[in-house]
């Protein structure tokens, strides 16, 4: 299996506009990858663009990772739950039967809400169920954006111990996009530092 | 007579369960379902095509769908009455005067509605949406079924918006039903004919059952969705 996916002079923005100009970094397996900078540096236009939802305005990406399960999946800072119950908020994911659904649940510890309204959840629980359900996809490339904005201490706590979990469960490589870089202990990190964006 | 005593008249009519009364309702309902049905099949795919397709597509679509919902009536008859007379170019299918020309008639009146507003409710979801189904691979037609559905409240106006339109519509059911009793007669055809005729009574019996069906299913609905949010809260 690749150890690491290079991006090379890598460019992002949305349509013919330039959000940053990131440059070249790397992200390895068995490792986090932290794309940190302040608001509008284009952190959550990178991710996008790795996952395969914005197209790369330059540079590239080797080897090129297919977008969705098995490939990368890009979780939103708060992720969109259809409506409907949590588990049909699961199986919609192409790759996901109902026990990997019920294990990526129980892994994040919210297998209790599987018959739940998902539209009727507090912001904790649907940060928790978006990433189930990226984890039920098993991508090869994890990408979350902001995933600690909407946490408080104890939620922060336990949401390091999933990835640390997400990790030891197989998902290769992580991506995380946060405002500063986190002081997480035991976990190894590599950090891609945004500039504050031009005026 | 006077419109009070025609009133009365139809009252009766009603309540005494006129064989024709019936009979003509029914095959409104009928028509009008079967036309929905399919257009529901073709116009919602049709608006979600539309809203996902690139800028250019998207834009001649949109203003092609939104123009079409103005379509007058009786153009419609008009143009399905040339394409299935003898000479026209559907002659071969022999629909003319049938109940399944009126279906094509109000087929075609409905379609550019529910693609319309499925377009304007699939454009106004919010990108993660559109985002989140994508990056967890669902497939192209699961997700049009996916994010139309999540448009929920829109759809159902689409589809009673449409059900208004036709159920109600004159000019084409005319034109292309040719209000033939026991076959193609409807409660808009029949009520031309009638007050024609003179028999105010029985126009104003049949008006009034346009009015409840049409208010009725219109108003039961809303007041479903109403309920429904209302729990909700």
């Amino acid at each position: 299996m690749t150890t690491a996916i290079d991006a090379v002079d890598v460019v992002v923005g949305y349509g013919s506009k330039v959000v940053a100009d990131v440059g070249s970094f790397r992200m390895q397996v068995d490792r986090i990858t932290v794309v940190a900078g302040p608001n509008g540096s284009g952190k959550t236009t990178l991710l996008k663009t790795v996952a395969g939802l914005l197209p790369l305005m330059g540079g590239h990406i080797a080897p090129r990772v297919h977008q969705g399960p098995a490939g990368a999946v890009f979780v939103h800072s708060t992720p969109y739950l259809f409506a409907g119950t949590v588990r049909h908020n699961m199986q919609i994911v192409s790759r996901a039967d109902e026990q990997r659904a019920r294990e990526a649940l129980h892994m994040l510890g919210v297998d209790d809400l599987w018959g739940r309204d998902a539209r009727h959840l507090s912001t904790g629980q649907r940060q928790r169920i978006g990433i189930a359900r990226a984890l039920a996809a098993q991508p090869r490339l994890l990408l979350i954006d902001e995933p600690e904005g909407g946490l408080d201490a104890e939620g922060i706590s336990s949401w390091r111990r999933i990835v640390a979990q997400a990790l030891s469960a197989g998902i290769p490589a992580i991506v995380i996009a946060t405002h500063d870089v986190p002081a997480w202990d035991g976990l190894p990190l590599n950090v891609v530092q945004l500039p504050v964006p031009r005026k | 007579m006077s419109l009070v005593d025609a009133f009365g008249e139809a009252l009766k009519l009603i309540a005494r369960g006129d064989a024709e009364v019936w009979d003509v309702t029914a095959v409104s309902l009928q028509v009008s379902a079967i036309a929905l049905l399919l257009a529901i099949v073709v116009g919602l795919p049709i608006g979600y095509a539309v809203a996902t397709a690139r800028r250019s597509v998207a834009s001649v679509g949109s203003w092609l769908l939104h123009t079409l919902t103005a379509l007058p009536t009786v153009v419609v008859g008009l143009t399905l009455y040339f394409a299935f007379s003898a000479a026209g170019p559907l002659g071969w299918m022999d629909l003319l005067y049938t109940r399944t020309a009126m279906v094509a008639g109000q087929f075609l009146l409905a379609v550019p509605i529910l693609g319309a507003i499925a377009l304007t409710a699939v454009r106004h979801l919010p990108v993660e949406a559109h985002e989140t189904a994508v990056t967890l691979g669902v497939s192209r037609r699961l997700r049009m079924q996916l994010l139309l559905l999540e448009t929920g409240p829109a759809l159902g106006s689409a589809v009673l918006l449409a059900f208004a339109r036709i159920f109600t519509e004159l000019g084409a059911a005319v034109i292309l039903g040719g209000n033939i009793r026991g076959q193609t007669r409807t409660l808009t055809t029949v009520i031309a004919l009638e007050y024609s005729k003179g028999d105010d009574a029985r126009a104003i019996a049949m008006g009034l059952i346009l009015l409840v069906v049409a208010l009725g299913i219109n108003g039961a609905v809303h007041g479903a969705g109403l309920w429904r949010g209302g729990n909700h809260t």
